[in-house]
């Protein structure tokens, strides 16, 4: 029988890459510009290769940083941009695009000062207003939960933004309850198979940590507060009957003028995970990792015995964070070395936990949104041998399975799944940085490794993207 | 000077070293600095008269001011005055009399709903405005004293502040 560990290391070839795969990036920067002011309309994306299926209906919603410049001052890190939403949708075969900035409190009162006010991610203006509470700096730029009535922009800091799904237009912050007004909103919730949303918002000062259990049409059924830790935590796995937080050795620690200069690096100590049970809202187990900084997971599982298993994509630690992400936005392409991997984590009931990697990149992980609890296959975006960005496709035991390799000077963005269920497609971005345009590329989930089955362009580049879902 | 409404501001106050330590980014001088002006023809026995003017968004409820005359007092000890102001109209005015002339700090909010506390979202997060004299930014905290400690002086002393 061939066990997970020799799955594991036969995908190890993988980790041997080349230091850059980006030949003529200069055209990178146009992914951290500014969009016209009233949005993106474009009643017909230009098909450039490929030919789309059918029977593909349905809306690709996206969200992203995306305003960077104003009144003379540039933001320099990628998680600063105030958001924008997309919608592509498809239908008869043709692909429309809308893009609407979320209209938030902090990008109203911007535009009408004419200049930065309040400090962002990575980044703090010249002479910054006073920042009352979270809300205040809330860009609403991470990802997007479409509901049918409404589409929810999500950051994670404080509120979700609630949005018209059909005009994107900006209705304003959502309040689930009184006393939840203004508290954080992961930018991250998992989906049961029953349609029900669990998420999380987290208080990287004080610990604190709200879980939330929504319905499939939006409505709160049911909220708790636990004491979770303190480092930075962007992202959690839910399994059948258990939630589970990983927070990395970065906490705050320091004064800045920006939220990033506030969370300190602490080299030699460890993640620590707590384990909140489904039914009571209340930590059942703790466990400890090794020391590195994580934003995404994989699905997650839990066996009869107890044991949980998923998977994440770890970062040796946070340089990514403050180095890449930072000079991407002057046009550095990413660096390979301080880039995440993937990382299968095993957690017993009796309080161990072990944690192995084939070394191979691994960013933006998707697995069905029906299998987030289950053990199931995944995709995420990877390296392929010769450096470049690479879709990777991996079986339920975490073994690569497949791969298709982008051109060269390709940044893969997030491809998610599209379609009707159990979805047959991925759909997601490509920004070409030798050319500066933005690429809507879609691929049959079992045969990646043929290519996109369809490739359309938006007329102008758009802002580097973060997130999406299908709807 | 301490009335009913005094203890219940010092008892909200309190709170807002934890609520502003949830707060993601620092705080940053961004509202102009609050002005202190000495009053000429004030009285003339050796006390002081402090005018406080606080600019407001919202005309309804109440400003709800905690003064204090010391950097142990602002810290957790006990105000020399509490003391509210109907806004109904901005600035709201609220005058403090008889105090003795020397350096003062204001903790204040703006009581909306008027139920006399401030209110907080479950991680305590403020959903009601405030604010500290001199416009001071809080940094994981309150601003320190010093940053939001203004001089009285004998005779009389006006301060203008947000609460916004």
């Amino acid at each position: 029988m061939v066990t997970r560990r020799t799955l594991l290391s036969g995908a190890a070839a993988l980790a041997a890459l080349p230091s850059s795969a980006f030949a003529a990036p200069r055209r990178l920067k146009r992914g951290f510009q500014n969009p016209p002011r009233g949005g993106y309309d474009t009643p017909a994306l230009e098909l450039v290769a490929g030919r789309p299926p059918a029977d593909l209906e349905g809306t690709y919603y996206l969200n992203g940083p995306a305003f960077y410049e104003r009144g003379g001052e540039r933001y320099g890190h990628w998680f600063d941009g105030d958001g924008m939403i997309h919608a592509f949708q498809f239908s008869g075969g043709r692909v429309s695009h809308r893009g609407r900035h979320v209209e938030t409190t902090k990008f109203l009162a911007e535009e009408k000062a004419g200049r930065f006010l309040y400090p962002a991610f990575g980044t703090a203006p010249k002479s910054p207003a006073s920042v009352g509470r979270p809300d205040d700096v809330n860009v609403a730029n991470i990802s997007i939960l479409p509901f049918r009535d409404e589409v929810l922009a999500l950051w994670e800091g404080g509120s979700a933004y609630a949005l018209d799904p059909e005009t994107l237009s900006t209705r304003g912050p959502k309040v689930y309850a009184d006393d939840l007004a203004g508290a954080p909103f992961s930018a991250h919730p998992r989906i049961s198979a029953d349609g029900t949303v669990w998420n999380f918002g987290h208080d990287p000062f004080s610990g604190r940590l709200a879980i939330y259990e929504i319905g499939p049409y939006g409505a709160l059924k049911r909220w708790g507060m636990v004491q979770g830790g303190r480092g930075m935590c962007h992202d959690f796995i839910a399994t059948a009957r258990h939630l589970v937080f990983v927070f990395p050795p970065c906490t705050p620690g320091r004064s800045s003028a920006h939220y990033l200069g506030k969370f300190v690096w602490r080299a030699g100590e460890p993640r620590e995970i707590v384990v909140v049970s489904k039914e009571t809202l209340e930590i059942v187990r703790r466990h400890e990792l090794p020391g590195a900084f994580q934003f995404h997971h994989f699905n997650g599982w839990e066996e009869t015995d107890g044991t949980i298993r998923f998977a994440s994509c770890a970062y040796p630690d946070d340089s990514w964070m403050r180095e890449d992400a930072r000079a991407v936005t002057r046009g550095v392409p990413f660096s390979s070395e301080r880039s995440a991997r993937f990382e299968a984590v095993t957690l017993r009931p009796d309080g161990r936990a072990s944690v192995e990697t084939d070394g191979a990149k691994a960013e933006f992980p998707m697995f069905r949104p029906e299998s987030a609890e289950t053990r199931a296959p995944s995709w995420c975006s990877g390296y392929a041998e010769n450096g470049v960005d690479a879709l990777v496709a991996r079986d339920a035991d975490g073994s690569v399975i497949a791969t298709w390799a982008a051109g060269p000077d390709m940044i893969l963005g997030e491809h998610v799944f599209a379609g009707r269920r159990p979805s047959r497609y991925l759909i997601g971005t490509q920004f070409d940085a030798a050319r500066g345009r933005t690429l809507l590329s879609l691929f049959t989930t079992d045969r990646i490794a043929d290519g996109p089955v369809a490739i359309w362009t938006t007329p102008k580049p758009i802002p580097l993207p973060l997130h999406g879902r299908w709807a | 000077m301490t009335t009913p409404s005094n203890i219940i501001v010092k008892r909200c106050l309190a709170g807002t070293a934890a609520l502003l330590a949830v707060l993601g980014a620092e705080a940053c001088a961004g509202k102009p600095a609050g002005i202190t002006q000495e009053l000429t023809g004030g009285r003339t026995d050796g006390l002081a008269d402090l005018e406080i003017q606080v600019d407001v968004k919202i005309l309804k409820g109440r400003i709800m001011l905690a003064l204090y005359d010391s950097e142990a007092a602002y810290n957790g000890g006990p105000a020399v005055a509490g003391v509210t102001g109907e806004a109904d109209e901005s600035p709201v005015v609220i005058s403090v009399k008889d105090l003795k002339p020397g350096t003062y700090a204001i903790k204040g909010y703006h009581d909306l709903d008027g139920d006399g506390k401030m209110n907080t979202n479950a991680f305590g997060i403020p959903s009601e405005p405030y604010g500290f004299s001199n416009n001071a930014p809080g940094n994981f905290g309150p601003p320190p004293f010093e940053k939001a400690a203004f001089e009285v002086t004998a005779g009389g002393t006006v301060h203008k502040m947000a609460i916004k």
